[in-house]
């Protein structure tokens, strides 16, 4: 079976990766502080501490626009209230893993205008605007863990960037020569970027509500409990390109599942107006696209 | 750049072109921020109306969102539109998001399109 032996394909190379990119160790800590039900916004406070540069991020992101929070956040404490223990730890993740990925120098060349970080970024941005209206919409998932799982749904490309470079340029060669649509033209190759961002998301010990939508926003399983998000994810990125924001790699529309739209209720969704919400606040959320453009190509 | 009455003018408006009287001698610079007691002289002087930062100018568009608008023709970007949907067609869902999709690109090609 093709799906299984590209699953097995990816988990043999994610094992093999000596370097993968690994998250601020304060995110990591902060997870484990969110699974303790007694955690005091003091502990928080404390791991974030030990790294200001992450600490400054924060606060910029949750003094952006994007958040509209009455009046100025000074402080973790402050940002902590008004966000909420996982809201703080998920922009944390999201300021986080723009920095992450860094082309090197060799395949920023190879791949040119075929697949530009900034357009990537701007893709993935848009995935997570529209994945974070959904899930308040429709009550499925807390506002900003949905916006990191839209944000990191296509994490996987990035991995096949840096290690599995000859093949990703094929697969976009494939894509804007012969019109195939990314997903199916990885497959022929026994690829996944599904699988490979939720391996990934694994790694970084993240919860099975961030990795599952990220690993099944093509192909959803609809009993499992994140399915709601994984929907979400799967329409958002639809959406985004429909919309003609950012690049993925091709410029189709991926299948929209008939599974998907029943659990979000497509059917009652007024299209004209969703597209108003997000383009005012895809505007909003500039603020994570100075952070792509701090990070560089 | 914009020009206001000096019957209309406020005070915390900015200059946007150096003052000057006939000789040319300048008497508020370029950038000056009017106060109650600069319009009581401007009106004195017998100026009747000067240029002031931000007034009456459309105000700038807002940055667009998504497929690329400025410079375009509506059938252009509806092309682009299209190309996106050529793999999904029969999906009804998906019809009535391009319908609201291109409806929004007329929109927006109406406001900031053509060259």
């Amino acid at each position: 079976m093709a799906e299984a032996d590209a699953l097995q394909r990816m988990r043999d190379l994610i094992g093999g990766i000596r370097n993968l990119p690994t998250l601020p160790i304060v995110i990591a800590r902060l997870t484990r502080l969110l699974a303790d039900p007694e955690t005091s916004v003091k502990q928080v406070t404390e791991v974030l501490a030990e790294d200001q540069a992450l600490t400054a991020k924060i606060l910029k992101l949750a003094n952006s626009a994007y958040y509209g929070f009455p009046g100025q956040i000074a402080s973790v404490d402050h940002a902590v209230v008004m966000l909420g223990f996982g809201g703080v730890r998920d922009v944390a993740l999201s300021a986080s893993v723009i920095d992450l990925f860094r082309f090197s120098p060799k395949h920023a060349a190879e791949l040119g205008a075929r697949f530009a970080a900034p357009r990537f970024w701007e893709h993935s941005i848009a995935v997570g605007v529209a994945t974070r209206m959904l899930a308040r919409g429709r009550n499925l998932a807390e506002p900003e863990e949905a916006f990191v799982a839209g944000l990191l749904h296509d994490i996987g490309k990035l991995i096949m960037v840096e290690h599995l470079a000859d093949e990703f340029l094929e697969i976009l060669r494939d894509c804007q020569r012969r019109g195939r649509p990314f997903v199916a033209a990885e497959a022929d190759r026994e690829i996944s970027h599904a699988a490979l961002g939720r391996l990934l998301i694994d790694e970084w010990k993240l919860p099975e509500r961030i990795s599952g939508p990220v690993g099944f926003h093509h192909h959803l399983r609809v009993r499992r409990p994140t399915a709601g998000v994984t929907a979400a994810v799967q329409f958002a990125d639809i959406f985004a390109r429909a919309r003609g924001v950012g690049w993925a790699g091709d410029d189709f529309l991926p299948p929209l599942e008939p599974e998907a739209a029943r659990l979000l209720a497509l059917d009652e969704l007024d299209f004209g107006k969703f597209i108003q919400d997000f383009d005012a606040q895809m505007l909003r959320a500039a603020v994570f696209m100075e952070l792509v453009g701090a990070a560089g190509p | 750049m914009g020009m206001v009455k000096a019957a209309e003018l406020k005070a915390g408006m900015t200059l946007a072109a150096p003052l000057k009287d006939l000789a040319g001698r300048t008497l508020l610079k370029a950038g000056a921020v009017l106060t109650d007691r600069y319009i009581q002289h401007i009106r004195e002087w017998g100026f009747e109306e000067l240029a002031v930062q931000g007034q009456g100018e459309p105000a700038p568009p807002p940055p667009v969102v998504g497929y690329q608008i400025e410079g375009r023709s509506f059938a252009a970007v509806a092309a682009e539109v299209e190309r996106r949907w050529s793999r999904s067609a029969g999906d009804a869902t998906l019809s009535r998001l391009k319908a609201a999709v291109l409806a929004r690109v007329a929109e927006l090609v109406r406001l900031h399109g053509g060259s």
